[in-house]
């Protein structure tokens, strides 16, 4: 191998699972030393599934079919044993607490150097190296579940370090990162630069990460096209709001209150999470919370449902009230959709015109009311979750950060959707990378256990991230 | 129902203060543990002997797991224990007062505490030994397949706990109490999903099976000396 072979190259790669179509298409992509590639797709482009082949997993645990070259420092991929290719590439997934194999995390990190070095003497020096180069000092004697997103993925990522590859792959490392989540993984880039590693990010919630790549590729139709340029080019384009006059939020204070909370307190494991939270929703409202990881979004809203007793203060409902959480997949519980809609008419004794109305709205939406609702992308689940809320009669509508996971312009459709439905909402956001104040009649920030109502400094617009991503597609269609 | 699953959890974990007691001397401890919670009533007839036999079985298993885990982290794990033992009470009670054949209440109320402190005993396999030595241990016995399972499985307990909880909030809001046990489906559904997604961490990190077990260090003699205290006093109250 001579200094100008690229850590990865990639060749007319095709590929699909043992059963359905093509997802890969004629895939090409070189990734020189020290070079950071960032690949943007739509949710089901095949990001996840390009790690899954580079990482030979497509093959071993999927029984997928691959064709096409593909070679690591010059070396062809079939043509290494084993080991190699975990050695050379580094895979941190798109949930980090599945990839420990130990509970503690200097534990975790020990396994995989002695598994790498099998010596135990040369294990625990790569493992003190590791720490050290990532500055993981006061995470390691803690256990992986313990950990925020964040930190899991410093973790996993001084993991990688053991076994120094020449390249590390993420998948959407933003999802379930919070805006500080967001920086400290800018660091890690920074880092990983600073020690010449060669990076390829998977990810659509691109906008806070952009400028720290060399190249950007967009991921559609199974292939990689270099969208770099463009990409560069359109974010300097100026922008007018393409809001519609219906869009802008309206917070009349006349409107009838169907929930108030007052003086809310609560106490988990001995922190006051919530400390003294006052709020007031109103019908038709739309109502963001904004709050990094752990600041308590996610109890308010279930003290809000009625599910949590507050430890102090009171809530006050007039209305029905669902939930949806951040893991929607929680929320199903039937084979099919039509079964989805006749249970939760059939729970809530609505009778068969409410089955016959939810088929038919479910139908205008574009389901296929006999697929699973388990097979459905995550915003398709979202959006099914929400029409089944509105099914029940429920006016208020709780969901727990359900832009993870979502493209910006599948974030824009969610948004829509719910306005069109003319529902009472609170939506928790733990980022703000894409904000838009029309959308919402009032924006909160929850914390330190305070909710105070706040307007978030000049940011990127949500339709502005949506339109970007559009163009950029549009651009590689044309 | 939610926090107390997730509380549960965290009994299985691994202590991280334990190097300094000796693979052998910890699974003794252990084992010697459920022994003795299992066999309280054992030798003797007398309730006086049953009581302070399990008094002191709880107040070794509270301190050691306290010293360990800290006493709120031990006091919250047993509340799901605690549901179990106080229906299990109530039903007994129920049957004593509507006449039919029931043990006396003040055998309820030792039965109970036995069951709490059998499933502390117990939890000390999982607190005292980690999953490398477990792991170890297994691969010796010959079990080496079964050696990394075990491991996998006992890794995610907590996450797993953690959906179960959110997954019994969503469905209890969503179609109410009667028909929470729909909460199956999705959690098997995600059990699927994980399993895949560790079947490729097995694949891409792997496990060792090298791990060193330790025959004895000189910590060890403090349990030890609790084996003999507790032994002491299942002799004494034989006799005495």
């Amino acid at each position: 191998m001579t200094s100008n072979t690229p850590v990865l190259e990639v060749k007319n790669l095709y590929f699909r699972y043992q059963s359905g179509d093509y997802v890969l298409r004629g895939l090409n992509l070189v990734v020189d030393k020290g070079e950071h590639v960032l690949i943007i797709g739509d949710t089901g482009s095949g990001k996840t599934t390009l790690t899954r082949v580079l990482t030979n997993t497509a093959l071993t645990i999927y029984g997928g079919r691959v064709e096409g070259l593909i070679k690591i420092m010059g070396k062809r991929l079939d043509e290494l044993n084993s080991d190699e290719p975990r050695r050379e590439i580094f895979l941190i997934g798109q949930n980090p607490y599945l990839f420990f194999v130990e509970p503690l995390v200097r534990e975790d990190l020990y396994n995989y150097a002695l598994r790498v070095h099998r010596n135990h003497e040369h294990a625990e020096k790569a493992v003190k190296k590791a720490i050290e180069s990532t500055g993981i000092h006061k995470l390691v004697d803690r256990y992986f579940y313990e950990l925020s997103g964040g930190e899991a993925r410093r973790v996993q990522v001084a993991k990688s370090l053991i076994s120094d590859p020449a390249l590390l792959l993420f998948d959407e490392p933003l999802m379930w990162l919070d805006d500080k989540g967001v920086n400290d993984f800018l660091n890690l880039l920074r880092l990983m630069r600073n020690l010449g590693k060669s990076v390829i990010v998977f990810e659509h919630r691109f906008l806070p990460i952009m400028r720290s790549f060399d190249k950007v590729y967009l991921l559609s139709n199974g292939r990689l096209h270099d969208v770099t340029e463009h990409a560069w080019r359109l974010t300097k384009k100026p922008y007018s709001l393409r809001t519609d006059p219906n869009q802008q939020r309206s917070s009349d204070e006349n409107r009838e209150v169907i929930l108030e909370a007052n003086d809310i307190h609560h106490v988990y494991n001995g922190n006051n999470v919530l400390r003294g939270i006052n709020l007031k929703i109103r019908r038709r409202d739309f109502i963001l919370i904004y709050g990094l990881n752990g600041s308590g979004k996610t109890t308010l809203l279930k003290i809000l449902a009625g599910y949590l007793k507050p430890s102090k203060g009171t809530v006050k409902k007039h209305c029905d009230t669902i939930y949806i959480p951040q893991n929607t997949i929680l929320f199903f519980t039937e084979e099919t959709i039509e079964k989805e809609v006749n249970e939760i008419c059939k729970t809530r004794n609505l009778g068969d015109n409410c089955v016959r109305e939810g088929l038919r709205i479910l139908g205008e939406l574009g389901f296929d009311v006999h697929q699973s609702p388990f097979n459905l992308s995550h915003g398709q689940m979202v959006k099914l979750a929400v029409t089944l809320a509105q099914l029940t009669r429920a006016k208020l509508i709780l969901l727990d950060e359900p832009f993870s996971g979502l493209t910006y312009v599948d974030r824009v459709k969610l948004l829509g959707h719910l306005r069109e439905l003319g529902i009472t909402v609170v939506l928790t956001v733990s980022n703000l990378d894409a904000y838009q104040e029309e959308y919402w009649t009032k924006t909160y920030r929850l914390d330190n256990g305070l909710l105070v109502e706040f307007k978030p400094d000049k940011l990127f617009s949500l339709d502005r991230a949506a339109w970007l991503y559009e163009e950029l597609k549009n651009g590689v269609s044309n | 129902m939610a926090s107390a699953i997730k509380d549960f959890s965290y009994v299985f974990a691994y202590s991280k203060k334990l190097d300094e007691y000796s693979t052998l001397a910890r699974l003794m401890f252990a084992s010697f543990m459920v022994a003795a919670s299992i066999i309280v009533r054992f030798f003797t007839v007398d309730d006086l002997d049953v009581v302070v036999r399990l008094t002191l079985i709880l107040l070794i298993e509270i301190l050691i797991t306290s010293r360990f885990k800290g006493m709120s982290t031990t006091l919250k794990s047993l509340k799901l224990v605690a549901i179990f033992v106080v229906i299990g009470a109530i039903i007994h009670l129920l049957s004593y007062i509507t006449g039919w054949v029931a043990p006396r209440p003040q055998d309820v109320v030792m039965s109970s505490i036995q069951i709490v402190a059998l499933f502390l005993a117990f939890s000390l396999y999982f607190q005292l030994i980690s999953l490398s030595e477990w792991r170890r241990l297994l691969h010796v016995a010959g079990f080496k397949q079964l050696s990394t399972l075990f491991t996998f499985v006992v890794t995610q307990i907590p996450i797993s706990m953690y959906y179960a909880s959110e997954a019994f909030t969503t469905i209890r809001l969503k179609y109410g109490n009667k028909r929470i046990y729909k909460v199956v489906v999705p959690l098997v559904l995600l059990s699927m999903y994980t399993a895949r997604s560790l079947a490729e961490s097995y694949y891409l990190y792997g496990v060792h099976s090298e791990f060193k077990l330790s025959v004895f260090k000189f910590k060890d003699t403090l349990l030890y000396s609790v084996i003999l205290v507790l032994l002491a006093t299942y002799v004494f109250t034989m006799f005495v």
